[in-house]
């Protein structure tokens, strides 16, 4: 059965991300995605207050990223809030985006050996309270209240691969079909070489999504989105995207500088529509069919959403019950 | 003083029209990317009345255009235009 979440960006004040996660229960989703930057609130502090009041959903926490949080700080966080909420927290843990932690002062050296050891890390705390590997030793003095399962942020190949290999889940960051499938059958290849059973890994499409009856109101507010995501891009999809260089290099210029105006001469609209699923909202039952027939097992609604967050997200839950009827899913 | 004619056209309206008003402001305002301007203290009464069922309540109502008139000004006024309020 494919689960259906939503990503919340924790840019917004505390009481907007408790009325749409309580929202986003009401109408029927089972988790909320808190994403994870450093220039918006910390998602552990987010969470923790969300947990206190919403009963109705599990609450993930992703892309941590071990770079700028210390993999046992991860796990020691990760623990408390299982006191707060047992068996309703996920992580994910990724490498993050180069410019940003750049930005920060952050070299980001060796992101697959990063990744796996940061798991190690948690996943041994989490479940032994103690570790010790090479130079890391240490342990924590209570007892978390539930398991916390591990995903693996991904969008390269090899990092695609480890997640299939090492996580309990992967959070797939594409949302074209087309890369989709190539992402999944990357993660394949990590399950198969690992000896796992692929449906014990929760391979999550973890969509960005801007949708409204006015498209090029739907492509305006996603064109930050999309310029984000274009800077993170593998090789591969760079090319066939077709963006040049130096197209690129003014676009991270603009996301450094926070310069969101200057973004939009660049993001051409035909790019946009490449990386994120953007249009009028009835364009959502045909991708949902496909990426629910590659295989994925978990949908992330992902931000921006749309202009008109709140119609956008009743209209999506109509599509998916929609949907859910059609495919019996 | 735009809150002050708002209010005073909610008056006129059917039930209807005040829930279906008081989604398209709660959508305005959860769309905002100015929600720094808004006083949490606003945000967490509104939050409340929401999960309570009292956001057409008048008090809340009068808060709610608050937030939408200081986080979203233009789209208030289209909002005020639509009601045809007078001044």
């Amino acid at each position: 059965m494919t689960v259906f979440s939503v990503e919340i960006v924790p840019k917004d004040p505390l009481w907007k991300i408790d009325l749409l996660t309580y929202i986003i229960g009401e109408l029927g989703f089972s988790g909320v995605w808190l994403s994870e930057h450093p220039h918006n609130r910390s998602s552990f502090i987010t969470a923790s207050s969300l947990l206190n009041k919403a009963s109705r959903v599990w609450v993930g926490l992703g892309v941590i990223n071990p770079y700028t949080i210390n993999p046992f700080v991860i796990a020691q966080l990760a623990a408390s809030l299982t006191e707060v909420a047992p068996n309703r927290i996920k992580i994910a843990i990724g490498a993050g985006d180069k410019t940003t932690l750049e930005s920060i002062g952050i070299e980001r050296i060796k992101p697959l050996e990063k990744i796996r050891e940061a798991v190690t890390i948690i996943r041994q705390l989490l479940t032994k309270k103690k570790i010790a590997i090479d130079r890391i030793h240490g342990r924590l003095d209570f007892n978390p209240r539930s398991s916390v399962p591990i995903y693996i942020g991904a969008q390269g190949p090899k990092m695609l691969q480890l997640g299939g290999e090492i996580g309990d889940g992967v959070l797939v960051n594409y949302s074209n079909p087309e890369d989709l499938e190539w992402a999944y059958n990357e993660v394949k290849k990590g399950i198969e070489k690992a000896g796992r059973k692929i449906e014990n890994v929760d391979i999550a499409a973890y969509l960005t999504i801007s949708l409204d009856e006015e498209p090029e109101k739907a492509v305006k507010t996603a064109t930050p989105y999309a310029a984000y995501i274009l800077c993170g891009l593998p090789e591969k999809i760079m090319e066939k995207i077709g963006v040049s260089e130096e197209k690129l290099i003014k676009v991270k210029e603009a996301i450094q500088k926070g310069d969101w105006l200057r973004l939009y001469d660049f993001m051409d609209v035909d790019i946009v529509k490449k990386l994120v699923i953007v249009g009028q909202p009835r364009i959502l039952e045909e991708k949902l069919r496909e990426i629910i027939d590659i295989g994925y097992s978990q949908i992330v609604i992902g931000a921006p959403i749309g202009p008109r967050i709140l119609r956008t997200l009743r209209e999506i839950k109509k599509t998916i019950d929609e949907a859910k009827r059609n495919l019996y899913i | 003083m735009d809150v002050a004619r708002f209010m005073e056209a909610v008056k006129e309206l059917a039930i209807e029209e005040k829930h279906n008003l008081v989604e398209e402001l709660l959508d305005i305002l959860l769309s905002s990317v100015n929600l720094e301007m808004v006083p949490d203290d606003v945000g967490w009464r509104i939050n409340q009345a929401y999960r309570g069922g009292k956001l057409t309540e008048e008090e809340i109502l009068r808060e709610l255009a608050y937030a939408v008139s200081i986080a979203e000004p233009a789209k208030f006024r289209r909002i005020i235009e639509k009601l045809k309020v007078e001044d």
